[in-house]
């Protein structure tokens, strides 16, 4: 009762002051206050109108960004899921060059020693035609003294006279034999001598082989490494894509979360809506029955007094 | 590029048929052409054909999506037809289907 009190007169009777705290004079009828308390509920009705309508305009807009999000989001786990195929995809072939890189890494390693072996046996070969050209020589040194026997022979049976001329014969025919094995022996020698440096060649190049062989098991032993880490790598970036997928999924979650939530203060706008209608409605009616309400009043203070 | 939009109400059904591309500029032409359709007290029923609709932005789809709520606070129910595939599946991307009816 700010706009309107009452203080006891002479005779007992209530008098109403006005807004100034004058006496109202009887019978006269105070609408201000209701007029001031109608138009401010019209107004603040009109104020809480434009916000909700900007609110309205802010809720679409953020509906709008959450969809965009939303089918972002969708995509960015459909281009997961793809990544996180492609990367298994990307691992079982590593794994299978892993495999075939080890297998030719064994038989190079195979490889390696069996021609290491030959090496060894070429080795032996060499020391065996060694052994053969000692041989050589002993046969040319046996040609030789009997060469040299058959001239002997041939002086005692030039001494012998008549009775040594067959012997002569002979130590001529053991002669020619003793020069005919020294010339083998010779040819075969120096043909030994030829096959000593093709071996030598063949020991050679067999050298090459054992180390080019090694050089090769090496690279496939870096290369299987390699492999393996690569492959340790491509399942680390495999997990890190489930869990960026598991990830996004939750964000999925928070954004129809989201959704649901500007739908709900969307759905309490229109509501708003409707009782700031009614609100609207009531106040006006107020201000068309002022004067009932007025005398309701003022008959209702008689009444107490 | 532009959005038509021809509106046919008939009894409690409403067809509206969307043809072009609906983005941020086209669309206030679809959410003027379905004012009347909204405030129509006889309509229960509002059907979006996307027969002829090319392509749509994801943040058309939160417009439909608060179109959908404006139809359900007056109690009229908003479904999509016959949208192509690359519509279809940016709706259900943007969670349209958990809203509003799509066929």
């Amino acid at each position: 009762m700010d706009g309107m009190s009452m203080v006891a007169g002479a005779e007992g009777s209530a008098v109403v002051n006005d807004r100034r705290g004058k006496p109202r004079p009887e019978g006269e009828k105070d609408f201000s206050r209701l007029d001031f308390l109608s138009s401010r509920v019209l107004a603040e009705c009109a104020v809480i109108r434009d916000a909700g309508a900007k609110l309205s305009n802010t809720l679409e807009g953020t509906m709008m960004e959450a969809c965009s999000l939303s089918v972002s989001a969708a995509e960015t786990s459909d281009f997961l899921q793809r990544s996180q195929a492609a990367g298994e995809a990307l691992l079982a072939s590593t794994r299978d060059m892993t495999s075939l890189t080890d297998t030719a890494r064994a038989q190079a390693e195979d490889a390696e020693t069996r021609a290491a072996a030959g090496a060894t046996s070429i080795d032996a070969l060499v020391s065996t035609f060694g052994t053969i050209g000692e041989f050589l020589r002993g046969i040319n040194k046996i040609s030789a003294q009997t060469n040299l026997l058959s001239l002997n022979a041939r002086i005692e049976a030039t001494r012998a006279g008549q009775h040594g001329a067959g012997f002569a014969v002979i130590a001529q025919e053991v002669k020619v034999l003793a020069g005919e094995a020294g010339t083998l022996s010779a040819n075969i020698e120096s043909r030994l001598r030829d096959l000593v440096a093709a071996t030598r060649g063949v020991q050679a190049d067999f050298g090459a082989i054992v180390g080019a062989v090694h050089g090769a098991t090496a690279t496939l032993t870096d290369l299987l490494n390699r492999q393996k880490s690569l492959a340790d790598r491509i399942g680390d970036g495999c997990k890190q894509t489930v869990e960026a997928a598991t990830m996004m999924a939750g964000v999925n979650d928070v954004i129809t979360r989201m959704q649901l939530a500007i739908s709900e203060t969307g759905e309490a706008y229109v509501q708003l809506t409707r009782s700031l209608d009614t609100l609207t409605v009531s106040a006006e009616g107020v201000v068309r029955n002022r004067e009932g309400l007025l005398t309701a009043t003022i008959e209702t203070q008689k009444a107490l007094t | 590029m532009s959005i038509n939009v021809s509106v046919q109400a008939s009894g409690s059904q409403a067809s509206v048929t969307l043809r072009g591309v609906l983005d941020s500029m086209s669309q206030a032409t679809l959410k003027q052409q379905l004012e009347p359709v909204l405030a129509n007290g006889a309509v229960t029923q509002i059907r979006l054909d996307f027969a002829g609709v090319q392509s749509m932005e994801a943040a058309s789809a939160g417009m439909l999506m608060m179109l959908s709520h404006t139809a359900k606070s007056k109690n009229k129910s908003v479904g999509i037809v016959n949208a192509n595939p690359a519509v279809l599946s940016l709706m259900h991307k943007a969670n349209l289907g958990k809203v509003l009816q799509i066929q």
